[in-house]
């Protein structure tokens, strides 16, 4: 039996997509928030020209994570001509006027965005606010009370970036296969990553690090027929993650990890995190390839699947044995068999 | 030896030679004293459940093999050759289950360099359990790797 419907499991078992009742749920608390988030901006001067969902629901790339959380990205846009210049404003709008008017109580300005609890529902939205001159976006930037040094309107690309992670375009043959086997890959990173790390470090590794680098390593699979084996895929870009160029080794067998965004602001996703991360994230890295070559040269489907629990958790299945009466049937292999070269004497 | 099929176990594995392979290994045996070592691939199957195996067939050394009275080195392609035909013909079921050689004394016992060698076959094949045979002049021994290090099979008569 084909160790792919394995994966197929797992990968329902962690997909979040948008059609999820659990996910429904969140979108429902999500939209009426922005529909006040559209009457307070209106008051304040600058209405809201345009909202859209980002991150990796937006790319299909969610997974449910282990505690039950939710997370949300709801992009707010305004409009260039009206936006004040203290891009830090309208963020301060949102939280006061709109968040903790709400009951919010743990409503907060960070650099990038404006973030909401919903406690009871494990549902954490993030809202960054953009402003708009033509096609092109810009980021506000800031903390609560940053100076005008420290905070800007930042060019950024949130559609371009989305387009890229979904682009099929350099895929040849089946291309949307192809995507939809790299949207399984990132969820099984993802979830290796809750797995394998602490939860510290692991908020460090960040769901578009992972992203961006498994599009860039990409290296799609399909047997014979035509179907997917996404264990070989994860393999082989696993291992071109490792060689690609983000790790770069420092004194003591630690390592830097950075990753560049591939459209504006063009930034270090992995900007000022510690040696200790990099060396982490390398190291485990590492070992994940290892255990998925074990997986791929195990022949036994129930100690394939062994292997592949141990690297992502209880989520992946491991089927009972087989006891089938009838013992004379024959286990199918995968392979022959490695003759090489032996000697005795 | 070689009338009819043998069964050798060691705790909860079987192996069932069929009377055709020990008929090979008894006409291959070292009985004179010029004649070289014999070796080659076994070739088998087994149960799902992975507890009973089958030795279906054997090769013997093919012209890019070498071998003297007291050692062998099996490199010719032609063993791989007939362990990926049987593989195919099964249906995936017929694979590389282990090696045999023989040996020029009554009951044989594995040298360091056999034991090397059955190590680095283990290792090539990761995840499958292998069967390593000697063939003596008197006896047929049966080896597995087991946490004790190289165990004989037992014969079951
Ligand atoms: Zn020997």
């Amino acid at each position: 039996m084909s160790i792919q419907k394995h994966f197929n499991t797992f990968h329902d078992a962690i997909k979040l997509s948008k059609q999820d009742d659990a996910y429904k749920t969140a979108r429902e608390r999500d939209d009426s928030i922005t529909n006040d988030v559209r009457n307070a901006f209106k008051d304040a001067g600058y209405p809201v020209i345009e909202d859209f969902i980002q991150g990796s629901i937006s790319t299909d790339t969610a997974i449910l994570k282990k505690s039950g959380d939710f997370d949300i990205d709801r992009a707010i846009v305004i409009d260039c001509d009206n936006a004040p210049d203290n891009c830090v404003k309208p963020k301060i709008t949102l939280c006061e006027n709109v968040l903790e008017k709400r009951g919010f109580q743990n409503a907060k300005i960070k650099k990038p965005c404006v973030t909401a609890d919903y406690k009871s529902e494990n549902l954490h939205i993030d809202f960054p606010i953009y402003r708009k001159n033509g096609a092109e976006y810009e980021l506000a930037i800031g903390k609560r009370n940053a100076d005008e040094s420290n905070r800007k309107w930042e060019e950024a690309d949130p559609r371009g970036l989305k387009d890229w992670i979904k682009d099929k375009s350099s895929y040849i043959g089946s291309a949307s296969d192809k995507l939809s086997q790299f949207n399984h890959l990132v969820r099984y990173l993802k979830r290796w990553r809750d797995e394998k790390f602490s939860e510290g470090v692991a908020a460090k590794i960040h769901s578009i690090g992972i992203t961006v680098m498994a599009k860039q390593c990409f290296s799609p699979s399909f047997d014979s027929d035509g179907k997917p084996d996404d264990l070989i895929a994860l393999k082989t870009t696993v291992s071109a993650m490792l060689i690609h160029g983000y790790f770069t080794a420092k004194a003591n067998s630690q390592y830097q990890v950075s990753a560049f965004l591939p459209k504006k602001p063009w930034r270090d996703i992995f900007d000022g995190s510690s040696v200790n991360t990099g060396t982490q994230f390398r190291n485990k890295l590492s070992t994940l390839e290892g255990k998925l070559q074990d997986a791929i040269s195990e022949t036994d489907e129930i100690e394939k699947c062994k292997i592949l629990r141990e690297v992502f958790g209880d989520d992946f299945p491991v089927p009972e044995k087989s006891n089938n009466s009838a013992s004379t049937r024959k286990a199918i292999f995968s392979s022959s068999g490695a003759v090489g070269t032996s000697q005795g004497a | 030896m070689g009338d009819e099929n043998a069964i050798f176990k060691n705790g909860g594995i079987s192996l069932n030679i069929s009377k055709d392979a020990l008929a090979v290994w008894k006409n291959h045996r070292q009985i004179n004293a010029k004649d070289h070592e014999k070796f080659g691939v076994i070739i088998g199957s087994c149960s799902e459940i992975k507890d009973e195996y089958w030795v279906e067939s054997i090769t013997t050394p093919f012209p890019n093999d070498r071998s003297t009275r007291y050692s062998f080195l099996l490199r010719d392609r032609n063993h791989q050759k007939a362990v990926d035909l049987a593989f195919v013909e099964s249906g995936g079921t017929s694979i590389y289950l282990g090696t045999w050689h023989t040996h020029p004394e009554l009951i044989p016992t594995p040298s360091l360099i056999d034991k090397m060698d059955w190590l680095s076959c283990i290792g090539k094949n990761p995840g499958r359990q292998l069967f390593f045979v000697i063939v003596g002049t008197k006896e047929i021994r049966v080896f597995v790797r087991t946490s004790f290090g190289f165990t004989k099979l037992i014969m079951e008569s």
